[in-house]
C-alpha cells in the first residue's frame, strides 16, 4: 500500500472541507477502501478518516416519524438495534445478512451504500477497464458468471450493496455535507436518486463527487399495515455476496395491496426499482400466485450474458420471495 | 542409514507400486499372528525381525493406543505460540517477493527495475527465473526489501514489457484445432487411447447385458488454498551451512533442494517444519519460493521470507486437475457389472498429472479405458488429497447410481454385490442401519421445490507405509523420555501418536514422552503423502521404544539377578513375570543407569502380509436441494473408515471430518476460473473462489472401523486419503436421489443445478 | 454475447434525470431546501499525520504505544513489528478471518484495519486471551474437541468463538455457525469446532 497522508478530522465538516483534496479519499471503515488499496486499484495520496467525526457516529434514533442514524453507523449496529428490527426488519436483515461478522463489526452504513463493486476485471489491477479508464469492459467477452443481466450496456457490474436495494425501498434519504471551499452546506438525497448508471459516468456508481461526505442516513418510519423485507439468493451458505437480491415493502389495507416498492439489485449497476411490477401489484390481494406472477414479470427486459443467465430464474425467486416475506410482516401486524 | 534400507521416495500420485516393493517377502518358518476384525479374523505367519517387538493383534488391549488424547501440541495452537514458517522474524531478516507476469503466454522483452529500487529500504529487484512465460502469474523478476510493505510496493513498481502471445488456458482453447502448443515439442493432447481388443471385449461383454448407461462428468480444477501459503523464511549461515524454516510436508526433501541450490551437503542443512500451515499434497518441494529465498539469503548475508502472496498462491500452490469422463457401463438384470468403458479428459496445467483414477472398487468385468492429458497455459497440477480420486469416484458412482436405476435396483445393493472387499462389506451393512437407508426414497419422488435425497459411495486406498523412517528413542537417567523423527507433522496429530506409540511400549503414562518432530537433525523419516506418514514413523517408533525399553529392562535384569525376557514395561513399573513380589517404578529403574541415558533407533523394515491390503470405507450422505434456487445443502453425513489400528480416535476422527468438509466445498463450491482472454484466474481470492464455510456444514458423523491390519506391528494404516476419496460422489448421489436424475458436473453450483434441471424439463 | 438494455424498454425504470459529472453539478443538484451553512468562514484544516507516528493503545491489557505509518495495518503492526504472530496473514482482504482480533470487544479483520485506527482503543490478540497458564473456556474446549488440524486457522477461530461466546453464553449449532461465518478453514475442523463450542460453554458456565 502507498503511503498517504492521514487526516483525522472532528466533524463531517472538517472532513468534507479535507477531503477536496486532490487524489483523496474518503475512509470510514475502510473495509472496501483498504481492501482497493492494497490491490493497487486505488492509490490516494491523502485519506480522510470519517471515523473520527463525531457527528458520523450519531446514534440510531427516532426524530420526527424518521428513523436517523450517523452514516459511521456499523452494519452490526443495525442489525442489533431493537428499533430497527421493530420498524424496518428488513433493513435490520439485509444489514445481518452482509458480508461476515468481522466486517459488520466495522463496516459503516454509508461505506455500505458507497463501496465500489466487486467486478473481478475492476478489483485486479492488472486489468485497465473501462470504468477504470480503460477501453474495454473484460466482462463482455470474459468471465460473466456473476455479472449484471440488466442495463449491461459499458460495464456491466452489479451494485454489491445489501443495504441499497433495502434503503431505497423504504424512502430512505443521504444527508449529505458538501465542501464549497471553506463553507460547507449540507443538502439531502434520496437514495432513489443516488446512484449513477455506467452512462451517465462510467467512473463512479453514485452521485458524489470530491468534497461531499454522507453525514447521516435516515428512512420515514413505514405507517400501517407495512412489512418490509429484504431477501438474497447465493451461492454459499456461509458469507457470500448475493446471486440476486430483492427488497420489497408492502402496505395493505382491507386485504389489498395498497401500496408497494420493489428494488432488485446486485442484477444491474444500480439497484431497480420495479416500477411495473408496482403498479402491477396495487390493489390486488397478496397470494403466492400473485407474487409468483411478479417474481416473472420482475424478469421482463433481462439480456442475460454468455454464463448469467440463470441469474433470470434467481430473479424471479429472489422477488416472490421478498414480496411474500414482505406481505407476511404486513400481515402479522406490520413492518 | 544401510544402502540395504533405502528410502524410498514418495510417488503421493501413485502409492500402489512402492506397495508392492515393500512387502515381506513370503513369511515362510513365521510365527502366526491373528489379524482382521470382528467375525473375520485370519492367522498371517510372519518374520518378526530381530529388534522389533511382536505385532499387535487382533483382541490385544492398550492403554495409551486408542485413548481419545487432545494432542500435544493442542495448547500451542490454540495460544498463538506456534510458530510456523511465515511467523519467523528473524534478526536482521528481509523480505522477498517475486514479480510476475499477468499474461498467461508471452516473452519479458524488456524490464525497469530503477524505480523500484528508488523505494527506501528496496535491496534487491531484478531478474529471476525464465522470461518464456508460460502461466499467468509467473515470476521473472524479484525483489527484496527491509519491510514487507517497501517489498510490496517495489513489486508495483517494476516496469516490464512483454510481447503477449496467444494462449490456451482454457482447456476448450487448448483442444481447439488452431490452438498454440503449450509445450513446443508435443501436441496439448497426448494419452493413451481404447486398445481395440479392450473395446471389443467391451463390446461383446455390454451386448450380453440387459443396460447399458452412459453419461458424460466433468469437473473442475480445484485449488489446494493452503492457509499458510507456500514458502519459507531461510538463513544461510557463511561459509557453508543453511537453517530453512519451511512450511513444507517433507522436511527431507527440502533439505536435499537446500543443499543442492546452496552448493552445500546436506548435512549442513537444517530443515524446520515444527509447524505448518497446511499442504493437502502440494508441498511435497522446496517450490519456487524455497528456492528463491535460500539463493537470496545467501547473496545478501541475510536471513530471507519469502512467502507466495494470496493470488500466486492460487497459480503456483498447485491444484487438482480438472476431468472430463465419458462412460459406459453394462449391467445385468441381477446386478452384475459386465462392462465398463470410459474415457478421460483432463487438464494439469503445465505441469501435467491430470486424469482421474475410477477407483476400482466394484468389479467391472470387461474394462475399456483411455487416458488423456491436457496441457494448457496454467499453473500446474500437484497431488491433492487423494489425487485423481475424488473426481473419478464422482464419475464412476453415478454411472453406477444410474446403472441401479436401470434394472430397478438399490443402488447400495448393487454395490454390495459387486464389491468383496471385507471391511466395507461390513460397512454397507453396518452403515445403511445408522444412517436410516431404508428411509430413503425412491428417485425423485419428492413433492414441493425442496427436495430430499440418500446417497452413497465407497472408498479404498493403497498405502500401508513401507520403509523410510528410523525413531529415536532416549530414556533420561530422570525417567524422562524423548521420541524423535525428523520428518513433519502437517496438522494431522503424528506428534501425538508418537508419543502414544512410545509410552504404550514403554508402559508409561502420554505426559512421560516428550515427541520431536519436523527438524532434520532428527532421524530420517518420509514426505507425508500417500497417507504413509503414520504407517511409515509409528512401527519404527514402536521398535525404537521397545529396543530402549530392552535396554532398561537389561539394567534392571541384572539388579535382580534375572533375565531381562522375565520383565516387562506395563503401569509406570518395571514387573517380573514370574515373581508377582518383585516390582519397581519406572523412574527407579532409570535411576540405575550406568551412562545418563539409553538411546536406541528403532528402524521401519518391510510390510508384513497384511489382512488386507487396501483400507475400506463407505460414505453416507443426505441433501436437500432446492429446485427453485439451485442450492444444495448437505444435512446429514455418515462416514465409515477404516484406518487399521486406530491410534487415537479423537485425531482420526478429525481427519476424516476434515475430509468431508472439503468434499462438501469439491463438491458444491470450488472452481478456478480463468478468464479466457489473459488466461488469468479471476477468482484468485478467498472470497470468489468460494470454500466452504461453517454453515454449509452437515451434521455428520464418523464411524472408525476397527480393522488390525498387520501390514507392521502397529497395525496402523494413513487417513490422509482413503476418506477424501468418496465425499462429492456420495453428495451427487444424494442429489440425484432428491432429483431423479443426476447432475453431471462438480461443483454443484446454483447455475448448474438450475441448468440440469431445466434440460430435464425441456427433455419431458 | 452480453445484450443491450434498451432505454425505457421493460419493467426496469429509469429515473427521470441524467446526472453529470462534475463538483459544481452535483453539487448543485444536492442544494435543495435543505441547505443551510453550516461553518462559519475560515476553520482550522482537521489534524492530519504522514510518515511513522506514535500511536497509543491497549494490547492484550497493556498499555502500547508504537511508531506506524498511516498505511500500516494492525496486523503488519502486530506480527512484523511487535513480533505478535499468533495472528495470522492469509488472504489479507477481510475474507477468511486468520486475523481476527478484538476491538474493544468485539471482533474485526486486522489485515483490514489500520493500526491508527486503534488509537486508544482496546486491542485483544489470541496471546491475550488466557490468564496466566489458564486456557480461556474457548481455548480449552479447543484442545479437548480437536478443533484444530493444521492450526493456521484456530487463533482467528478461537477469537471469534470466544467473543461470539461473551456475547451468547449458551450458542446453539446454527448461532455458532454464524459466529464463526467470517473465518475459513482449510483443513476442515468446523465439525469439532462446534464441539468446541459446545464445551466451552459448559466451561464457561462452572462446569470444569
Ligand atoms: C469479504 C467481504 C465480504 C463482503 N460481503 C458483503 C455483502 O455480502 N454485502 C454487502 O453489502 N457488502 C459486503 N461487503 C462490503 C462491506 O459491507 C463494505 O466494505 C462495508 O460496508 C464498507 O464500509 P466501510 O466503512 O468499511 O467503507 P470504506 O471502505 O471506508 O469506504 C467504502 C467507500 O465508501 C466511501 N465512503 C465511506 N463512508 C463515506 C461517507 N460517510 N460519505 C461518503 N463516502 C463514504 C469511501 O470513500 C469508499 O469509497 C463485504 C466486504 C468484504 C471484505
Ligand atoms: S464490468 Fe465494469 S468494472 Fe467490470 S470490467 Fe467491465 S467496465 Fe470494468
Ligand atoms: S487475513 Fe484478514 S481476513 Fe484473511
Ligand atoms: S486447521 Fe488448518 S486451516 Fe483450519
Amino acid at each position: 500500500m502507498k503511503d498517504f497522508t492521514y487526516v483525522l478530522p472532528k466533524d463531517a465538516a472538517e472532513a468534507a472541507r479535507a477531503a477536496a483534496a486532490p487524489n483523496c479519499a474518503l475512509k470510514g471503515a475502510g473495509t472496501d477502501l483498504v481492501d482497493r488499496m492494497k490491490e493497487g486499484v486505488t492509490r490516494p495520496d491523502t485519506v480522510v478518516n470519517l471515523l473520527t467525526a463525531t457527528d458520523l457516529r450519531s446514534p440510531i434514533r427516532e426524530e420526527n416519524g424518521r428513523i436517523v442514524m450517523g452514516g459511521a453507523t456499523t452494519l452490526a449496529e443495525v442489525a442489533e438495534s431493537a428499533l430497527i428490527r421493530k420498524v424496518a426488519p428488513g433493513f435490520a436483515d439485509a444489514a445481518a445478512e452482509a458480508a461476515t461478522p468481522q466486517i459488520r463489526n466495522r463496516g459503516t452504513v454509508a461505506g455500505n451504500l458507497c463501496q465500489r463493486p466487486r467486478c473481478w476485471y475492476f478489483r485486479n489491477d492488472t486489468y485497465a477497464c473501462s470504468k477504470k479508464g480503460g477501453e474495454t469492459c473484460y466482462s463482455i467477452e470474459g468471465e460473466n458468471k456473476y455479472h449484471a443481466i440488466f442495463e449491461n450496456v459499458t460495464c456491466n457490474i452489479v451494485h454489491p450493496s445489501n443495504l441499497a436495494p433495502i434503503l431505497q425501498v423504504l424512502g430512505g434519504t443521504l444527508h449529505v455535507v458538501t465542501a464549497n471551499g471553506t463553507d460547507v452546506v449540507a443538502s439531502d438525497v434520496a437514495v432513489k436518486d443516488f446512484w449513477v448508471r455506467p452512462e451517465e459516468d462510467i467512473s463512479r456508481e453514485n452521485i458524489l463527487v470530491a468534497g461531499q461526505v454522507v453525514r447521516e442516513v435516515s428512512f420515514p418510519i413505514p405507517q400501517g399495515m407495512t412489512g418490509s423485507s429484504y431477501v438474497e439468493t447465493r451461492e454459499k451458505a456461509s458469507f457470500d455476496w448475493a446471486l440476486t437480491s430483492c427488497a420489497a415493502a408492502l402496505t395493505l389495507d382491507g386485504g389489498k395491496i395498497a401500496s408497494a416498492s420493489v428494488v432488485l439489485s446486485s442484477v444491474a449497476p444500480t439497484p431497480l426499482q420495479l416500477e411495473a411490477v408496482e403498479k402491477w401489484l396495487v390493489g390486488k390481494a397478496p397470494s403466492d400466485a400473485l407474487f409468483r406472477e411478479a417474481g416473472t414479470k420482475a424478469t421482463d427486459g433481462a439480456t442475460p450474458m454468455r454464463d448469467n443467465a440463470y441469474k433470470i430464474t434467481l430473479t424471479a425467486v429472489v422477488v416472490r420471495r421478498a414480496l411474500s416475506a414482505a406481505a407476511a410482516r404486513a400481515t402479522g401486524g406490520g413492518k | 542409514m544401510n544402502a540395504d534400507d533405502p528410502v524410498i521416495p514418495v510417488d503421493p500420485q501413485d502409492p500402489a507400486p512402492r506397495r508392492r516393493r515393500n512387502q515381506q517377502d513370503g513369511a515362510r518358518g513365521g510365527k502366526p499372528f491373528k489379524f482382521g476384525q470382528k467375525g473375520d479374523v485370519r492367522e498371517v505367519a510372519v518374520n518378526v525381525p530381530p529388534d522389533e517387538p511382536p505385532p499387535w493383534q487382533f483382541g490385544d488391549t492398550h492403554a495409551v493406543v486408542g485413548q481419545r488424547t487432545p494432542r500435544v501440541d493442542a495448547v500451542a495452537k490454540v495460544t498463538g505460540k506456534a510458530r510456523y514458517a511465515y511467523d519467523m522474524n528473524l534478526p536482521g531478516m528481509v523480505w522477498a517477493a517475486f514479480v510476475r507476469c499477468p499474461h498467461a503466454r508471452a516473452k519479458v522483452t524488456a524490464v525497469d527495475y530503477a524505480e523500484a529500487l528508488k523505494i527506501p529500504g528496496v535491496l534487491v529487484a531484478k531478474d529471476y527465473g525464465s522470461k518464456e512465460i508460460r502461466y499467468a502469474l509467473q515470476h521473472f523478476g524479484i525483489v527484496a526489501a527491509e519491510t514487507h510493505a517497501a517489498c510490496l510496493e517495489a513489486v508495483r513498481a517494476v516496469k516490464a514489457t512483454f510481447e503477449v502471445l496467444p494462449h490456451a488456458a482454457r482447456m476448450d482453447q487448448a483442444l481447439a484445432p488452431d490452438a498454440p502448443r503449450v509445450h513446443a515439442e508435443r501436441p496439448n493432447k497426448t494419452g493413451d487411447d481404447f486398445r481395440p481388443e479392450a473395446v471389443a471385449a467391451f463390446e461383446k461383454a455390454a451386448q450380453g447385458c440387459d443396460a447399458v448407461v452412459s453419461g458424460i462428468a466433468t469437473t473442475e480444477v480445484q485449488t489446494h488454498m493452503c492457509l499458510e501459503p507456500h514458502g519459507v523464511t531461510a538463513r544461510f549461515e557463511a561459509p557453508d551451512r543453511a537453517t530453512v524454516w519451511a512450511s513444507t510436508q517433507a522436511t527431507f526433501g527440502a533439505r536435499g533442494e537446500v543443499a543442492r541450490v546452496l552448493k552445500v551437503p546436506e548435512a549442513n542443512v537444517t530443515v524446520i517444519a515444527h509447524y505448518m500451515g497446511g499442504g493437502f499434497g502440494s508441498k511435497f518441494s522446496l517450490g519456487v519460493a524455497g528456492a528463491a529465498a535460500c539463493t537470496l539469503s545467501k547473496e545478501l548475508g541475510r536471513p530471507v521470507k519469502l512467502m507466495l502472496e494470496r493470488r500466486a498462491e492460487h497459480a503456483q500452490g498447485g491444484n487438482r486437475p480438472s476431468s472430463v469422463q465419458e462412460m459406459s457401463l453394462g449391467v445385468k438384470k441381477d446386478g452384475t457389472l459386465a462392462a465398463y468403458k470410459v474415457s478421460k479428459t483432463g487438464t494439469g496445467g503445465i505441469g501435467g498429472g491430470a486424469g482421474a483414477a475410477n477407483p476400482m472398487i466394484y468389479d467391472f468385468g470387461e474394462v475399456a479405458e483411455a487416458d488423456f492429458e491436457v496441457a494448457t497455459n496454467a499453473g500446474a497440477a500437484a497431488a491433492m488429497r487423494a489425487p485423481r480420486h475424488p473426481q473419478g469416484s464422482f464419475a464412476l458412482e453415478t454411472i453406477m447410481n444410474l446403472a441401479a436405476e436401470a434394472i430397478g435396483m438399490d443402488p447400495l445393493e448393487l454395490r454390495r454385490k459387486n464389491d468383496k472387499h471385507p471391511i466395507r462389506a461390513r460397512q454397507y451393512v453396518e452403515g445403511a442401519k445408522r444412517f436410516g437407508w431404508d428411509k430413503r426414497t425412491p428417485s425423485g419422488s419428492g413433492k414441493g421445490p425442496i427436495k430430499k435425497g440418500m446417497g452413497v459411495a465407497s472408498s479404498l486406498w493403497y498405502a500401508l507405509g513401507g520403509r523410510g523412517a528410523q525413531v529415536l528413542c532416549r530414556i533420561r537417567k530422570d525417567g524422562s523420555v524423548e521420541i524423535r523423527n525428523g520428518a513433519q507433522d502437517i496438522g494431522v496429530g503424528t506428534k501425538t501418536i508418537l508419543a502414544m506409540v512410545a509410552a504404550e511400549e514403554l508402559g508409561i503414562p502420554l505426559s512421560r514422552v516428550t515427541p520431536f518432530l519436523g527438524d532434520t537433525n532428527d532421524p530420517i523419516g518420509p514426505a507425508s503423502g500417500g497417507s504413509t506418514t503414520a504407517p511409515t514413523i509409528m512401527p519404527a517408533a514402536r521398535t525404537a521404544a521397545f529396543m530402549a525399553g530392552r535396554s532398561l529392562r537389561e539394567i534392571v535384569a541384572k539388579a535382580w539377578n534375572c533375565g531381562a525376557d522375565d520383565l516387562a514395561l506395563g503401569g509406570g513399573k518395571v514387573l517380573h513375570l514370574k515373581d508377582g513380589s518383585k516390582s519397581m517404578t519406572f523412574e527407579k529403574a532409570c535411576a540405575l543407569m550406568p551412562g545418563d541415558e539409553i538411546a536406541e533407533l528403532g528402524k521401519r523394515t518391510g510390510n508384513y502380509a497384511a489382512y488386507e491390503g487396501q483400507t475400506g470405507g463407505v460414505h453416507f450422505a443426505e441433501v436437500e436441494v432446492d429446485t427453485e434456487d439451485g442450492t444444495i445443502s448437505v444435512t446429514r453425513y455418515l462416514a465409515l473408515q477404516d484406518a487399521g489400528t486406530i491410534l487415537n480416535p479423537l485425531t482420526a476422527e478429525s481427519q476424516v471430518n476434515g475430509a468431508i468438509v472439503q468434499g462438501v466445498s469439491y463438491a458444491l463450491f470450488e472452481e478456478r476460473i480463468l478468464d479466457r482472454q489473459l488466461g488469468q484466474q479471476v477468482n484468485a481470492d478467498m472470497e470468489m473462489y468460494k470454500i466452504a464455510g461453517p454453515k454449509d456444514m452437515p451434521r455428520a458423523e464418523v464411524i472408525l472401523t476397527e480393522v488390525v491390519n498387520g501390514a507392521n506391528n502397529v497395525g496402523v494404516a494413513g487417513l490422509g486419503e482413503g476418506p477424501s476419496v468418496p465425499v462429492a460422489a456420495a453428495i451427487a448421489g444424494a442429489v440425484h436421489n432428491a432429483l431423479g436424475f443426476p447432475v453431471w458436473s462438480l461443483p454443484m453450483t446454483p447455475d448448474r443445478v438450475l441448468a440440469a434441471i431445466a434440460a430435464k424439463e425441456k427433455g419431458k | 454475447m452480453g445484450g443491450h438494455a434498451e432505454e425505457g424498454k421493460g419493467s426496469v425504470s429509469r429515473r427521470g434525470f441524467l446526472k453529470s459529472a462534475g463538483v459544481a453539478a452535483a453539487a448543485t443538484s444536492l442544494i435543495d431546501d435543505a441547505k443551510k451553512a453550516m461553518e462559519p468562514v475560515g476553520p482550522a484544516p482537521a489534524a492530519a499525520v504522514r510518515g511513522e507516528t506514535e500511536i497509543r493503545f491497549k494490547l492484550n491489557g497493556k498499555e502500547t504505544v508504537a511508531k506506524v505509518p498511516p498505511s500500516m495495518t494492525l496486523l503488519e503492526l502486530l506480527r512484523e513489528r511487535l513480533d505478535m504472530t499468533g495472528t495470522k496473514q492469509v488472504c489479507d482482504r477481510g475474507a477468511c478471518g486468520a486475523c481476527t482480533v478484538h476491538l474493544d470487544g468485539r471482533t474485526v479483520n486486522s489485515c483490514l484495519l489500520l493500526a491508527m485506527d486503534a488509537t486508544g482503543r482496546d486491542v485483544t490478540t489470541v496471546e491475550g486471551l488466557a490468564v496466566g497458564d489458564r486456557l480461556h473456556p474457548v481455548q480449552q474446549g479447543f484442545v479437548e474437541e480437536d478443533a484444530m488440524q493444521c492450526g493456521f486457522c484456530t487463533p482467528g477461530m478461537v477469537m471469534s468463538c470466544a467473543a461470539l461466546l461473551a456475547k451468547n453464553p449458551a450458542p446453539t449449532r446454527a448461532e455458532c455457525a454464524e459466529g464463526i461465518s467470517g473465518n475459513i478453514c482449510r483443513c476442515g475442523t468446523y465439525l469439532n469446532i462446534f464441539r468446541a463450542m459446545d464445551r466451552a460453554s459448559a466451561l464457561a458456565k462452572g462446569g470444569k
